[in-house]
């Protein structure tokens, strides 16, 4: 059934009704890659991959697909309310990750809702690391990260020592399709719910509004006789000639 | 999970007790749900699949090039598809088969070709060998089948010997030492045989019984690459095109006895029942199917205009949704119904998996017609869905048992009761279609229960006219029924135009029934019939239409033109011809 875009009667917020979450693409191929990244380890079983996820109780049902894909436990760090600021999601994953025995912590570029591409670089700040942002090819050797970072037709790689925060781009790995024995044994794996600790919201979001509808086409006349007529609305109504 | 069969000389029937003029409503109400456990395995398995089919399928192509890509095929089997059926302990998936239909569905509704390669392998091609397989065998054969790394065929039909499977020739000899059996005969329209690694394979075996030889139909699981075996070329159809059909040669193919499928003389049974719930994938994918080719014609009728106005917003192609959205419900409304009772055990549901099959299948061909009717000529164009729709969907009406030997099997069995194959000595399970068993306690059952007139005490007081009405059919065609006994008795096997009524009475009364059933959940669910209006309106459409055509049909046991229509037949086929002499004859 088709769902319509709609905004909330509060305004700030997108009316929930009728949708369907899932993982944002971003962190979709984050997640591929951490489970590639433990895959090619000598001993798979010795690492962790953990996903970490704030949001209310929806957000439960993405970090399960994260698991049935292969990660290996989760955390949701419960939070009801709509949140905007950036700085406020990072702090609250700073302060869940400040201490974890993390090697690598992976964030998608950007969400791709509101494409603000800032949680992963506040957090890495947050917790002291250093970051790599924006990569679409990894690899850990010797204790450092290698990463390539696609620019305007160039590329470059650049390394930094572990632990480290990198965000990912596309084109790093297509995520898998979760299979029927990931679905049941993802529903094994531990799932964790605590209060998120969100820091102050600094950053407010004041409005959302969708683009004006369309006003409906006029047919002007038929023709070559028409064209003078065309050219002039064109340029004194429509002011794009 | 355990696995139940159909067990009709044991189990109790909805469609049998209808033929007695009984509502055995408890096999019938509350209509199944759900766990919520189970709903977000589902939400998950389809979440997934569609992700991986809007990626990898393209069902024009693999229609247009008569295979699927090996992505295809190696990603049903990474997903865990290909397992899905098959036990747990035994590397699969262990699903329901109300999960595992609804997700055949949800495969029919992508590519129809695509569930065939999927039912082919675990629906009948091992599905055998979960229901009957010995622990050896299914850890042997079944684990690999799970994963996808064999692909499993079921092997029955023959040249001669397609809806009379009894006909079969192909034998299975017993070696001297007893250690084997040597497999010789040929297999047609195999589906998946191309890809096969293993074979269910219906072979009669020679017996003595009391001094004097006897063949025994007997399964066997079959390796597919064992010496002997070969592949016919590709068959070249007119749907479901990428699904791989063949015919199979068995020449002197040694089976080791560790590869016999239950015992001598079983064969026909287990055929019965392998198809008894396979047979339900076939409605629940033609149900599907459906929606699907005319929710594409909904979009179209919404944008396309003619006479300034979009076509669809003329009620003549309002009725076609109308009529078609009404029928999807009952379609679907039965193939759930009928997988609780498979997952419940104990139940007899061969007549239910019979009736959602033939209705499922003619909607899902009729309705592909209405949508290519709908879109006007580009329906008939091969850039559309539509004219493949139909091609795809005209299959099921004819594999998995021919809708007219499903009638007949749903008529006869109908007539004979549980506990009276016992009486039929000397027969190890009951053939309906070849012979009919005592049908004296049918008569006898009937005298009891005439005064009382059936109810749906758990219908939706809403649905009190829609349950009335279907009660009266159940009543009516039990006095129908009786006399048409009484006036042929065992003759009545001869009496097809008879059963095909009989038989369609009965499907109409399960559909119905399972609408009934749906939407008094529905309703109750809501909280109110104003909360279940859509519910209550296709109920109220189905339930009516289903009951004026079993009345006709109740009435035409007693008054009909069956007499002139056999002549008519019988003339055409003496002379080959349908027609008369004209006046533009030359
Ligand atoms: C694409 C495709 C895939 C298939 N896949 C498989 C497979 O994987 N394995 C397998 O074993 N088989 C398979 N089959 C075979 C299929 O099951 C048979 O075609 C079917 O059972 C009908 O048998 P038949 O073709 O010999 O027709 P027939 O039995 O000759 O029937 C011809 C017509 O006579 C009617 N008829 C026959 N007997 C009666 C009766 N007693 N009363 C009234 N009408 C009757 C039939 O309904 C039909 O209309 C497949 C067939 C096709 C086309
Ligand atoms: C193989 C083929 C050959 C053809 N050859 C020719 C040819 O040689 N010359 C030529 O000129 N054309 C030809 N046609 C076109 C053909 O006549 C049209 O396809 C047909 O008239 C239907 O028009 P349409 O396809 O635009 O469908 P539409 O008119 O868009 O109709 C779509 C659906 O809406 C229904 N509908 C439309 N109006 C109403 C209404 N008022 N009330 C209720 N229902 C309505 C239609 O019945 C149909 O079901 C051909 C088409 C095909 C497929």
């Amino acid at each position: 059934m088709d769902v319509r875009f709609k905004i909330a009667p509060s305004g700030i917020s997108v009316d929930e009704s009728g949708l369907k979450f899932d993982i944002s693409d971003f962190d979709g191929y984050a997640v591929e890659a951490a489970l590639q990244i433990k895959e090619k380890q000598a001993d798979p079983a010795a690492s962790e991959v953990v996903v970490i996820s704030l949001g209310p109780d929806v957000v439960q049902e993405t970090l399960r697909k994260a698991m049935s894909m292969g990660a290996d436990r989760a955390v949701q760090l419960k939070y009801d309310g709509p949140i905007h600021d950036s700085y406020a999601i990072a702090s609250a994953l700073a302060a869940e990750l400040k201490g974890g025995s993390y090697d690598l912590v992976m964030f998608g570029r950007m969400s791709i809702d509101t494409a603000n591409q800032a949680t992963g670089t506040i957090a890495a700040e947050l917790l002291g690391l250093p970051i790599i942002t924006a990569i679409s090819k990894l690899d850990i050797e010797g204790g450092r990260v290698k990463a390539r970072r696609e620019l305007e037709g160039a590329y470059e790689l650049v390394e930094c020592p572990l632990p480290a925060v990198v965000t990912i781009d596309e084109g790093i790995a297509r995520p898998r399709y979760p299979s029927l024995k990931g679905i049941m044994a993802a529903k094994k794996k531990p799932l964790e719910s605590k209060p998120a600790q969100v820091g102050e919201e600094r950053y407010k979001l004041d409005k959302m509004e969708l683009p004006p509808e369309r006003a409906a086409g006029r047919i002007i006349g038929e023709g070559k006789d028409a064209v003078p007529e065309l050219v002039r609305l064109l340029k004194e109504e429509a002011k794009v000639l | 999970m355990t696995v139940h069969l159909a067990d009709p000389d044991h189990n109790t029937s909805f469609t049998k007790g209808v033929f007695l003029g009984e509502i055995r409503e408890s096999l019938v109400f509350p209509f199944p749900e759900l766990s919520s456990e189970e709903k977000e395995n589902l939400a998950a398995i389809l979440d997934s699949f569609r992700a991986w089919a809007k990626d990898n399928v393209d069902s024009a192509k693999q229609d247009h090039d008569g295979h699927f890509p090996d992505n295809v095929r190696s990603g049903m089997a990474e997903l865990g598809l290909m397992g899905m059926n098959i036990p747990e302990e035994y590397g699969g998936f262990g699903a329901s088969a109300m999960m595992f239909n609804r997700v055949f569905g949800e495969i029919g509704a992508t590519d129809p070709a695509l569930t065939v390669y999927f039912g082919a392998h675990q629906s009948i091609g091992c599905k055998g060998i979960t229901l009957f397989g010995t622990d050896d065998q299914k850890k042997r054969w079944l684990t690999k089948c799970a994963s996808g790394e064999l692909i499993a065929a079921f092997c029955l039909t023959e040249p001669g010997s397609g809806s009379d499977a009894q006909a079969m020739r192909t034998t299975a000899v017993p070696s001297a030492d007893g250690k084997s059996y040597t497999l010789n005969g040929q297999k047609i329209w195999i589906s998946n045989a191309g890809y096969a690694g293993v074979f269910t394979v219906f072979a009669k075996v020679p017996v003595e019984i009391d001094g004097k030889p006897k063949q025994r139909v007997t399964a066997f699981i079959v390796n597919a690459h064992a010496p002997g075996v070969s592949l016919g070329k590709i068959e070249e159809k007119m749907g479901i095109k990428a699904s791989d059909t063949r015919a199979v040669t068995f020449e002197n193919v040694v089976v080791p006895v560790e590869d016999m499928l239950g015992e001598v003389g079983h064969g026909f049974k287990i055929a019965l029942e392998i198809l008894n719930s396979g047979r339900l994938g076939l409605a629940a994918g033609s149900a599907r199917g459906t929606r699907r080719i005319l929710d594409i014609a909904l979009g179209y009728a919404k944008e396309r205009e003619q006479f300034g106005r979009p076509i669809g917003s003329f009620e003549m192609i309002q009725r076609k949704f109308a009529v078609a959205a009404a029928e999807c419900y009952a379609a679907d409304a039965g193939w759930m119904l009928t997988a609780s009772m498979v997952d419940k055990g104990g139940i007899d549901f061969s007549l239910e998996t019979a009736a959602c099959k033939v209705f499922a299948s003619e909607l899902a061909f009729k309705s592909s017609v209405d949508a290519m009717q709908i879109a006007g000529g580009i329906g008939y164009s091969k850039e559309f869905p539509y004219e493949q729709a139909v091609r795809d969907s005209r299959i099921n009406m004819i594999f998995e048992g021919t809708n007219e030997v499903l009638r007949a099997l749903i008529a006869l069995s109908g007539l004979q009761q549980p506990g009276e194959h016992l009486k039929a000595i000397g027969k190890a399970f009951r053939d309906p279609l070849h012979s009919l068993g005592a049908i004296g306690s049918f008569l006898g059952e009937r005298v009891k229960r005439q005064v009382v007139k059936p109810s749906f005490p758990h219908a939706h007081p809403a649905l009190k006219d829609e349950a009335e009405q279907i009660a009266t059919v159940v009543h009516d065609l039990a006095l129908g029924v009786e006399k048409l006994l009484i006036a042929h008795g065992k003759d009545v096997i001869e009496h097809q135009f008879q059963q095909e009524r009989m038989a369609n009475v009965a499907i109409d009364v399960y559909l119905a029934t399972a609408t009934l059933s749906r939407a008094s959940w529905a309703i109750n669910k809501a909280g109110g019939v104003d909360k279940a209006q859509a519910d209550l309106d296709n109920a109220k459409i189905f339930i009516p239409m289903a009951m004026r055509r079993a009345r006709r049909n109740v009435r035409a046991l007693e008054r009909n033109q069956d007499a002139r229509m056999k002549s008519l037949a019988e003339r055409a086929l003496e002379t080959g011809s349908l027609t008369v002499a004209a006046p533009t004859d030359s």
